[in-house]
């Protein structure tokens, strides 16, 4: 379970979350949701371990009762923790089955992960050739997202955190990620998704919504929470 | 100040006190006239090496790039026989570099002969029969030395032709003192599918400090000289001049690849050319690992018409280093077309130069040359230069020059940590990714060598 109590953070000095508790419970899929700037994508970084976040010492960050605050990202991924990006950055000369190969270094046959990641990518609709080809680098929005996805399957994680991985998607890609997603993240894994799609949320049917504005938690509710509010807006959430 | 002893003292051997077959310190004419004597060579090899040598006394040094006045021309031993070479013995070797091979996992016997303990490495069965099968297609390739006293005629055609000893001060230096290094012939229309490796030629002196390279690649001929390794190369000398000529002729192509990791005390100063008659091409491969050095800017004159020239560079400067590296691309010819591809490292304060040099003279119509400069910085202490000069004497040319300068930026690190990948294993990752547009040309067994050797830099454990 993922605990998170009076969590707040800052990057350079501003103050972007403030004093948020939740917690994330295994094998539930989770919604977040909130307007621009409410501190989704902070948190989300936060909770991998960005360095460049200053989180306050009152803060408590645990996972299965591991004090997170003391580990390095590499550290927190190395127990099951993943974090898909809103807007990857491309890294030339390096692929993303040569990515999984050093990050997964030992734990995997080489050739078992060569097939496995043809058979993701044939599933998720996606060219082989960008498994080979420098990550991210001339990628379009949905190319990247379907990459993204397919490292969450590889890795296989217990924590799998998605930022806006419908964003720069068409709708059918939206379906086919969450599909794969779905088909592929393990059971007992705590999946937490910052969206604004309900075509995502309708796909994904979470357990749980939460809703952030100004660095804050401003409700928790059901499903038909985050429908209310997609419609209605923020504004009307205190 | 003379840094060959300063170095034997940090890592604490001391210098054989007499050579039997060597020439002692210090250069003068009589110890030239001692290398062509031991040598046994023909009279013109012995003017041309005096020849040289006056030019070298009257040689004035390059008044820009690497600061080179801790050289010491007298405390340096010009000749001497390859068993007389570098350590004694195994222990003798500095730390850094034993643990270098071990973690890179050179064999044994491989070892001894990089490390200059043994003179001899024992690949023999594999060099007979490449030996036997160019023998066979009528292709030449032996020593320098050999060359001189078996094919006189070709060799004194192109020797020094290319490359005068007038020069410049290090072309003058290896001229009057040069000592091993490769002759290759290549008749007309043969393709040596085999790259040639100065490896199996067996004998120290293929990594010889002035060596001496001339290959001729006739009409129509294919040929790919493959030169040095990744494991670093010690020497208690401290300096490696070298000159390398290389004659592509009508529709012949050449590639050379180099992949040197000298040891940190080595002065490395190379003066590499090549020339591309008509529709010939020249492609230099060039990856400059350690030293503490190196100049070196491999040329192509694009003689005849249709003639093409590459460069693909490729340096890392580390600590205390300064790889001072370019390339020169000089269109006589039209439609002649030249390409540039250069990638430097820099860290631990070492500083890496990019010298481009692209010229087009009066009648090349229709020419074109394009060069992309990308230079990685790993820290705030490291840096990294670029000095391109594009002149053209016709309005025609199409040339481009690119230049990039990069920081591994936190935010790739951090991507790659969310999938586990620490920092160490990070920054090797990103630098192969950096370095992979040169890596991809070497053969396969040296890009994943090189590709270790980096993992091993970016874990800070290599000297």
């Amino acid at each position: 379970m993922l605990s998170i109590k009076n969590l707040s953070a800052a990057i350079s000095d501003k103050e972007i979350l403030l004093g948020i508790t939740l917690d994330f419970e295994p094998g539930k899929t989770y919604v977040v949701l909130g307007p621009n700037g409410s501190g989704k994508s902070t948190l989300a970084a936060t909770i991998m371990g960005r360095p460049d976040i200053a989180v306050t010492d009152a803060s408590e960050l645990a996972w299965n009762g591991e004090n997170l605050k003391a580990l390095s990202a590499d550290k927190r991924a190395r127990l099951g923790i993943f974090l898909s990006f809103q807007s990857p950055l491309p890294i030339p000369g390096v692929s993303v089955e040569e990515l999984l190969r050093c990050a997964l270094d030992g734990e995997k046959d080489l050739v078992a992960l060569h097939k496995e990641l043809r058979g993701f990518a044939k599933e998720i609709g996606l060219d082989e050739e960008f498994l080979s080809r420098s990550i991210h680098d001339g990628f379009s929005g949905g190319e990247r997202k379907k990459v993204e996805a397919i490292q969450a399957a590889a890795l296989a994680p217990s924590l799998a955190i998605f930022d806006e991985i419908d964003t720069g998607t068409d709708t059918d890609a939206v379906k086919r990620i969450a599909e794969f997603l779905s088909a592929h993240l393990p059971q007992e894994a705590t999946k937490i998704f910052i969206t604004h799609s309900p075509k995502l949320i309708e796909l994904l049917r979470p357990d749980s919504v939460v809703i952030l504005k100004e660095g804050r938690v401003v409700a928790e509710g059901g499903r038909d929470l985050a429908v209310k509010t997609i419609k209605e807006g923020f504004e009307g959430i205190k | 100040m003379d840094i060959t002893d300063s170095d034997d003292y940090k890592y604490g051997f001391s210098m054989p006190e007499r050579t039997i077959h060597g020439t002692g310190r210090g250069l003068s004419a009589s110890v030239v006239r001692q290398i062509s004597e031991i040598k046994d060579e023909p009279e013109w090899m012995l003017d041309f090496r005096l020849k040289s040598y006056e030019l070298f006394t009257k040689a004035s040094r390059p008044k820009w790039g690497p600061d080179l006045s801790a050289l010491d021309y007298d405390s340096i031993t010009y000749f001497r026989k390859s068993t007389e070479s570098a350590v004694k013995s195994w222990d003798d070797l500095p730390p850094e570099i034993r643990e270098t091979y071990d973690r890179i996992g050179v064999p044994e016997a491989e070892k001894d002969f990089l490390a200059g303990v043994s003179a001899q490495y024992e690949s023999e069965v594999v060099y007979e029969s490449v030996q036997k099968e160019l023998t066979k297609q009528g292709v030449i390739f032996c020593d320098m030395d050999t060359a001189v006293r078996k094919h006189p005629d070709i060799v004194r055609e192109y020797f020094g032709t290319l490359v005068p000893p007038g020069d410049n001060f290090s072309a003058a230096l290896n001229s009057a003192t040069w000592s091993g290094g490769s002759f290759v012939y290549v008749p007309k229309g043969v393709h040596v599918t085999l790259p040639l490796q100065a490896y199996f030629r067996i004998n120290s002196e293929s990594f010889g400090q002035f060596e001496r390279t001339l290959i001729v690649a006739d009409q129509g001929s294919f040929v790919h000289y493959l030169e040095g390794c990744t494991a670093p190369i010690y020497r208690t000398d401290s300096l490696h001049s070298a000159v390398v000529e290389i004659f592509v002729k009508k529709g012949a192509r050449v590639r050379y690849t180099t992949v040197q990791n000298w040891s940190g005390n080595i002065y490395n100063l190379v003066t590499k050319r090549a020339k591309a008659e008509e529709d010939a091409i020249m492609e230099w491969v060039d990856c400059n690992l350690g030293s503490k050095v190196t100049m070196k800017y491999p040329a192509v004159i694009l003689a005849g018409r249709g003639a093409r020239g590459e460069m693909l560079s490729l340096a890392l400067a580390g600590k205390g280093q300064h790889q001072d590296t370019g390339a020169r691309m000089i269109h006589l010819a039209p439609d002649t077309h030249s390409r540039i591809v250069s990638k430097s490292i820099s860290k631990d304060g070492g500083r890496s130069s990019f010298r481009g040099d692209i010229r087009v003279a009066k009648n090349a119509s229709g020419c074109s040359s394009s060069s992309v400069c990308d230079a990685l910085i790993l820290d705030k202490d490291s840096r990294s230069d670029t000095y391109p000069s594009l002149r053209t004497d016709v309005s025609d040319a199409r040339l481009a020059h690119e230049a990039t300068v990069e920081k591994i930026g936190e935010e790739k690190l951090f991507y790659l940590a969310s999938r586990g990948i620490g920092t160490d294993a990070a920054e090797g990752l990103l630098v192969n990714g950096f370095i992979e547009p040169v890596v991809k040309d070497l053969p396969m067994e040296y890009s994943l060598e090189l590709n270790r050797l980096i993992n091993l830099e970016m874990e800070g454990s290599v000297g």
